[in-house]
């Protein structure tokens, strides 16, 4: 089967829940206590596809570095970009929304992680900002969907280049 | 200063390593370091920069510093791959890291619920707002009483308007005389102490007050209290006032004016009555002054000479007059009285009558009058019927064609639920026009040779809606005329 890798690269502000998805989504483990994140980590997950296996090798930095001025090079050759931010914290998705709107022309989508601590009409209050996704990196709820979002796009990127 | 050493080649195969957590010869270094997975794309990029790598290998989360560098062999390239293992120290700086991070996260959380307080506020603020604009807007004066101490807290603009103050505190001296509650009722003169009182009759919710307003001019207003039944210590009475000194005198004017109506029904009955005994009396003594006019003139016509004879004349003639005018102010008296006095009636009989009555004008003019079905008896204003046939057959007979021999028919027909009574002539009818001939005063012909009131028709079509009947007609000009009216059988 032919296989493709991809690099992904989380992205959102500090304990919005980056390091906790990776863990969850590639090893499924989840810690309460927040252990902040101080470089990069990298994890790998393999997903198969109808035709393809899609190696995804997904970025985690702390978030030092996305101030920092080699954030650049740590996003170079990133297939995608997997905005996150936090559903109880909804100052944080304005944050996202403006850098990737303003400086990203790779695929990307945005994710409100935590959903588990929000009701549920202030997740259709965070639908009505074209939110498209809602993980919990506690539950695992909808994980699985948002990657499979990203590949999705990656792949058809892939396609029209 | 490097812990570690690792070897590996372009393919990522380990060739040589140290590294206690990487011990495997001969497997792939992203393995255990997966940032190595793609070699090729990683070799512009600065490793030393990278600090501190985070990976877990096995259980163990380590914290590495890293340089590496590369030589080629045969076109084949080797890496050397240095490695600090800080992960204690690392380890403390998380903690501190996540410990300041945590408090950075629960700052966050604190600003963002400040963030929607503030929000909320300020919408509350706006619907402040709202309400403030209701409260100056509103076309009733709103004015609010402490519960607990009648004292006045606030008014809107329209309730000191109401009351001719500017400022609140004048509203304390407004005094009242009490309106709709028992007159007997003690109330305190002063009106907001009187709206306070828990004395007052609570069903009282409602009242119309009369007062001076602060610049004495007197007034009615129509006064509510709605308790406010907050779970504060300051409850409030919230009084609603509305001027009502329009619609109060307005109904007072209207009630002065049916006392009026009823009082010029009353005369008008009384005159009537009136009417019909004076006119009833006096045709009587007209009867005598007729008659004995009349024997005067057989007999001594002969003996009277010129000048005596005219007096005469104008006696009878007057005489004449008088006794048509009192028949039709009797008339009148009875027709136009909303008195109907129903009871079995021959009308055949009642017919008969009229037309007897008419018989030396119909021989005078030549027209011939007919009843084709025999009428029927019925329940009728004896009185009131004789009228309507008179009144038509007269008309019949006035507007008769001189140049064809005339005639006036009438006729009768049971139908389910009324009688139907049809006058027919071949007189000269009348021209299609838009006048309402039912209308009083309305003329038929406007010819001066044709004398009349105008109000035969009037009469009669007052009289048959007074039998819950109708009445119409058809003519065709130079054919006649033909009138039809409907009595119910059940009146
Ligand atoms: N309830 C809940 N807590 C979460 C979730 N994701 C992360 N957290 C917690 O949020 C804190 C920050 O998470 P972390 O993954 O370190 O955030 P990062 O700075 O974006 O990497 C940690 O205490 C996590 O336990 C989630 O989906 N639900
Ligand atoms: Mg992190």
């Amino acid at each position: 089967m032919r296989e493709i890798r991809k690099k992904v690269v989380l992205f959102g502000n500090v304990g919005v829940g980056k390091s906790s998805i990776s863990r969850k989504y590639v090893s499924n483990e989840f810690s309460e206590t927040y252990m902040s994140s101080l470089g990069l980590s990298i994890e790998k997950k393999v997903i198969e596809l109808a035709n393809v296996s899609v190696i995804l090798m997904i970025w985690d930095l702390a978030g030092e570095i996305f101030e920092s001025t080699q954030f650049q090079g740590y996003i170079k050759g990133a297939h995608g970009i997997v905005g996150i931010f936090d559903s109880s914290r909804p100052y944080t998705h304005d944050l996202l929304s403006k850098f990737l709107d303003d400086s990203i022309d790779c695929p990307h989508i945005i994710v409100g992680n935590k959903v588990d601590l929000i009701t549920s009409e202030a997740k259709n209050e965070l639908k009505k900002k074209n939110v498209e996704y809602f993980t919990s990196a506690k539950t695992g709820e909808g994980l699985d969907e948002a990657f499979r979002g990203i590949i999705d796009k990656m792949i058809s990127e892939e396609v029209y280049v | 200063m490097f812990d570690y050493r690792v070897k590996f080649d372009q393919s990522g195969k380990i060739i040589y390593s140290n590294a206690p957590m990487i011990p495997a010869q001969h497997d792939q270094i992203d393995r255990y370091l997966p940032l190595f997975y793609d070699i090729e794309a990683l070799e512009d990029f600065d490793l030393k920069a990278l600090r501190p790598y985070e990976c877990h290998i096995g259980n163990k989360k380590y914290f590495f510093h890293l340089d590496w560098s590369f030589h080629e062999i045969d076109n084949m390239r080797f890496y050397e791959l240095l490695i600090e293992d800080r992960t204690s120290s690392y380890n403390r700086l998380q903690k501190e890291r996540s410990k300041k991070n945590t408090l950075r996260l629960e700052q966050d959380y604190l600003i963002d619920r400040l963030n929607t307080e503030v929000e909320e506020k300020n919408e509350a603020r706006s619907d402040n707002h709202e309400l403030k604009t209701i409260l100056e807007h509103t076309r009733e004066g709103i004015i609010y009483q402490n519960q607990m101490t009648g004292e006045i807290v606030k008014a809107n603009h329209k309730a000191l308007e109401l009351f001719s103050c500017q400022k609140v505190e004048e509203l304390k001296s407004i005094q009242h005389i009490h309106f709709n509650g028992n007159p007997r009722e003690e109330y305190d003169p002063k009106l907001f102490v009187h709206l306070w009182n828990k004395e007052r009759k609570r069903e009282a919710k409602e009242e119309v007050i009369k007062l001076n307003d602060h610049a004495q001019k007197e007034k009615y207003f129509s006064v509510r209290v709605v308790e406010e039944q907050a779970l504060k210590l300051e409850s409030l009475n919230i009084i609603f006032v509305s001027d009502i000194t329009n619609e109060y005198q307005s109904k007072l004017e209207l009630k002065n004016k049916n006392k009026e109506l009823l009082q010029y029904i009353e005369s008008n009955v009384q005159l009537e009555q009136f009417a019909h005994v004076a006119s009833h009396d006096l045709r009587a003594p007209i009867i005598t002054i007729k008659s004995f006019s009349n024997l005067l003139k057989e007999k001594c016509a002969d003996r009277l000479n010129d000048n005596e004879s005219k007096y005469l004349n104008i006696i009878k003639e007057n005489a004449d007059q008088m006794f048509s005018l009192v028949s039709d102010l009797l008339d009148y008296a009875q027709i136009n009285s909303q008195k109907i006095a129903f009871k079995k009636t021959n009308l055949q009989f009642l017919l008969e009558g009229v037309i007897d009555s008419f018989r030396s004008i119909a021989n005078q003019t030549n027209v011939t009058i007919e009843i084709v079905n025999r009428l029927p008896e019925i329940v009728v204003d004896d009185v009131k019927l004789k009228r309507v046939f008179q009144n038509l057959l007269s008309n019949a007979i006035k507007f008769a064609d001189p140049t064809k021999k005339s005639f006036v028919k009438i006729d009768f027909a049971e139908l389910d639920d009324k009688y139907e009574f049809m006058i027919c002539d071949n007189g000269i009818g009348m021209k299609e026009g838009s006048v309402d001939i039912f209308q009083p005063y309305t003329k038929l012909n406007l010819q001066t040779e044709y004398e009349g009131n105008g109000m035969g028709l009037a009469i009669c079509k007052n009289i048959i809606k007074q039998h819950k009947g109708e009445i119409y007609y058809k003519s065709t000009y130079g054919e006649g005329s033909r009138f039809v009216f409907s009595i119910p059988k059940e009146l």
